[in-house]
């Protein structure tokens, strides 16, 4: 009778605690599976994402255009997360530039168009689209551009963290 | 027997993991060779384009308008500016070409000629010992003939092939009455004298012209010289075209045409496919596109454009001046 008893309460306890361990298990295993996933989906995105800055001008010395160019194999998404610099290559000067959505965002900013430079962008930068971003600059020494004398580097990197540089001059 | 359900369960719980984990890694494997391969085949299509950019250039109407300075004159000069360099074929029909150019007494000018070999007056024609180019200089006031007239001269004879009229003037030109020169064969006109030449002005301390006020390009080649074809809808679509204009001295100015189809509106362009028999519409490698820019209405200046293809891969060309359509 007693061994009855005991073999029950094994039988009982065994499979209570393969449920638990189930139980636990089976979330996880989702989970890490799933970053799995994620991650070597994120990392192709990043191999397939490339782009190439075709041209920069500088139309004054706080307005700069800048064409680029997704020469990648992949649509490039979240543009407006995209960072972008200029700096001189003396290292005198260096400006970030924030996106220029939001109303906080007032000065040293970007924006981004079509090609035609009229349309604003948004969704998809689709594969081989080219697209106009325009910066422009606080009017003051730190930021605004030193004519011919100093070359500077426009610098993009998208929301994934790919990223080109290009130099320019202004006048040139 | 309770030990050995709860073992049998843990075990295909734990089983169970290691097929789902290693599936997530399968997928994940598929997808980054997916992406590599596809990187691959861009990197691989890029590196195996490439184009040639050229262009068909014309010169502006009042550069190639012949002027009589004097009324006795044999035949009407073009204006000579100093570093644009002019060519010309001396032949049967075309004895003699006139050109004039201003210089004060002071200018120390030098003319250089080169004879052009081959095309398009036949190679056959230039081989002779007696091939003669000349070129005679008249002061203001003489008057141009068809004879030997001139005492400043150079004659290119027999295998010379460059020859120099060097500090030649000595009195100052006016508008009315400008230096001139004239170009032919004092040897006389025999097929062994015919042949194309280039004539260039120099004057000590004045740079030369800017080639823009008298020359403009009417259209663009673009040569794919690479190996990579592109669709109709991709010419259409994902071309680029930018134009920099040297606006002045320190200063340009970036013009951004779009596609657009004839006739066209400023700021904008279009192309056609020169013999465009194999896969009509697709830009073939060996196939060459005809680029037509509308600018009217920018300043015609000299500037540069760059050409960037669907793929990014791009390249640039100089050009003197975009002629108005």
């Amino acid at each position: 009778m007693d061994k009855v008893i005991v073999t029950a309460l094994l039988v009982i306890a065994g499979v209570t605690a393969a449920g638990l361990m189930m139980t636990t298990l089976t979330p996880i295993i989702g989970s890490s599976s799933q970053s799995v996933v994620e991650s070597q989906k994120d990392l192709s995105q990043r191999i397939q994402t490339d782009f190439d800055i075709t041209a920069v001008h500088a139309d004054s010395e706080v307005l700069i255009r800048a064409w680029i160019k997704n020469v990648g194999g992949a649509n490039i998404s979240f543009l407006e997360q995209s960072d972008v610099f200029v700096s001189s290559t003396d290292k005198q000067q260096f400006v970030f530039l924030c996106y220029d959505d939001p109303i906080s965002c007032t000065e040293n900013k970007w924006s981004a168009f079509e090609k035609d430079g009229v349309t604003k962008k948004t969704g998809y930068w689709t594969e081989g689209e080219t697209i106009q971003l325009t910066l422009t600059l606080k009017d003051e020494a730190i930021s605004k551009l030193v004519q011919s004398t100093r070359t500077y580097n426009f610098e993009f990197a998208t929301s994934n963290g790919v990223k080109s540089a290009y130099q320019f001059k202004y006048g040139q | 027997m309770g030990t050995s359900i709860s073992a049998l369960l843990i075990i295909s719980v734990l089983l169970t993991a290691v097929v789902v984990m290693f599936k997530a890694n399968q997928i994940g494997a598929e997808l980054l060779a997916v992406a590599n391969k596809s990187t691959a085949e861009i990197i691989a299509d890029r590196v195996s384009t490439k184009i040639e950019i050229s262009s068909t250039q014309n010169f502006k109407d009042s550069y190639e308008e012949e002027e009589k300075h004097h009324l006795q004159d044999s035949e009407g000069c073009r204006p000579l500016l100093p570093g644009i360099p002019r060519s010309g074929d001396i032949t049967t029909t075309n004895s003699l070409d006139c050109y004039w150019f201003q210089a004060d007494s002071q200018a120390k000018a030098t003319l250089t000629v080169d004879k052009v070999i081959g095309s398009p007056v036949p190679l056959a024609y230039r081989t002779g010992t007696n091939t003669k180019i000349s070129i005679d200089y008249f002061a203001p006031g003489e008057v141009i003939t068809t004879t030997n007239a001139s005492s400043k001269y150079k004659d290119l004879s027999n295998t010379t092939l460059q020859g120099q009229l060097i500090d030649f003037v000595s009195e100052s030109s006016t508008e009315a009455s400008p230096h001139r020169i004239k170009m032919w064969s004092y040897a006389g006109e025999v097929s062994g004298n015919w042949g194309g030449y280039q004539i260039l002005l120099t004057v000590e301390g004045i740079p030369a012209v800017d080639l823009s006020t008298v020359a403009c390009v009417t259209e663009f080649k673009i040569k794919n010289s690479g190996g990579t074809a592109f669709t109709a809808t991709q010419m259409e679509e994902k071309l680029d075209a930018f134009i920099v204009l040297n606006t002045v001295a320190g200063a340009t100015d970036m013009k951004v045409p779009v596609k657009g189809s004839a006739p066209l509106q400023s700021n904008q362009w279009t192309y056609s496919i020169s013999d465009d028999n194999y896969q009509v519409g697709v830009f073939n490698p060996g196939e060459t596109i005809t680029m037509t820019i509308n600018l009217n209405g920018e300043l015609q200046v000299a500037g540069t454009l760059l050409v960037t293809l669907p793929n990014g891969v791009g390249t640039s060309h100089f050009f003197p001046s975009i002629c108005t359509m």
